[in-house]
């Protein structure tokens, strides 16, 4: 009876460690994504600014490929700032990602202790 | 967990093996830092021979012939065009057509900019390196103490 318990819980635990384990995978993988977005953010950061600082008539183009592609100053500019709007979003979107992981972290981590605890209680018990 | 220890804590009451993890993840910031420092300084070099390299274009007038690199051994006779433009990338896959002018500059500003970020990487590499010294001492006479005390 206290065996078939003592089991059940070795196993769950064993589940609770993985799913953990499961975590910390997704928390590197949207850590190493918002730093991409980061240096993105800085790159069209830059961009705008040298964007914003030219005259109406300047010549813009876009590499496309191998080509470079005349543009529209005005739609450069727009261009960019909805890319800056896109990775705002993207990195906030990350931001609670992140907080959730921890959250979820610090919740699994405390309820592998208590499973550990009860475990060492029911194999001290069984010696006994 | 090895988060950052407070500053206020006194080196003298932390175990070894908790020093031991602090000098190595110090070492591993000041690799980083030094990696970092080593891409910036490239970056600012280049951006300040391609300024060079506008300047030099400059003072040259259309039509005088010259070689054309087509790989880093082959050239090809051609003559240049017009000098009056220059075609700046200025990141994101966007191009801008400037005066030679606006180019240097352009490259000139860059450059101004990676030597202030320089300049606070090495500030903050110093900081990392006093820590790490006092890190190093403080483990230094705790392991000798140790070993002291296991002698007699």
């Amino acid at each position: 009876m206290a065996d078939t318990k003592l089991k059940a819980l070795e196993q769950s635990l064993q589940a609770e460690a993985e799913g953990l384990k499961a975590l910390e995978r997704d928390g590197q993988k949207a850590q190493q994504a918002q730093q991409q977005f980061i240096q993105q953010q800085n790159e069209n950061q830059m961009v705008l600014k040298e964007l914003e600082g030219l005259q109406e008539d300047s010549a813009v183009y876009k590499l496309i490929g191998p080509v470079l592609i005349k543009q529209d100053l005005v739609e450069a500019r727009s261009n960019v700032k909805k890319r800056l709007e896109l990775i705002s979003g993207e990195l906030s979107r990350i931001d609670s990602q992140l907080k959730n992981v921890a959250k979820e972290g610090q919740r699994k981590q405390q309820q592998g202790m208590k499973m550990q605890q009860e475990l060492q209680k029911l194999q001290q018990a069984n010696r006994s | 967990m090895t988060s950052k220890e407070p500053q206020t804590v006194d080196l003298k009451t932390v175990e070894p093996q908790q020093l031991m993890g602090l000098r190595d993840q110090l070492e591993g910031e000041m690799q980083n830092l030094s990696a970092s420092a080593t891409a910036l300084q490239s970056a600012a070099g280049q951006f300040g021979s391609s300024g060079r390299a506008i300047e030099r274009l400059a003072h040259q007038e259309s039509g005088q012939p010259m070689l054309m690199p087509l790989t880093s051994s082959l050239y090809v006779p051609a003559t240049l065009d017009s000098a009056s433009n220059v075609l700046i990338d200025i990141g994101a896959s966007y191009y801008v057509e400037r005066s030679p002018a606006d180019g240097t500059d352009y490259c000139k500003r860059k450059v101004n900019m990676l030597k202030d970020q320089l300049d606070q990487i090495g500030q903050v590499m110093r900081e990392k390196q006093r820590i790490m010294q006092q890190v190093t001492a403080v483990l230094q006479q705790k392991l000798a103490a140790q070993q002291r005390a296991q002698q007699s």
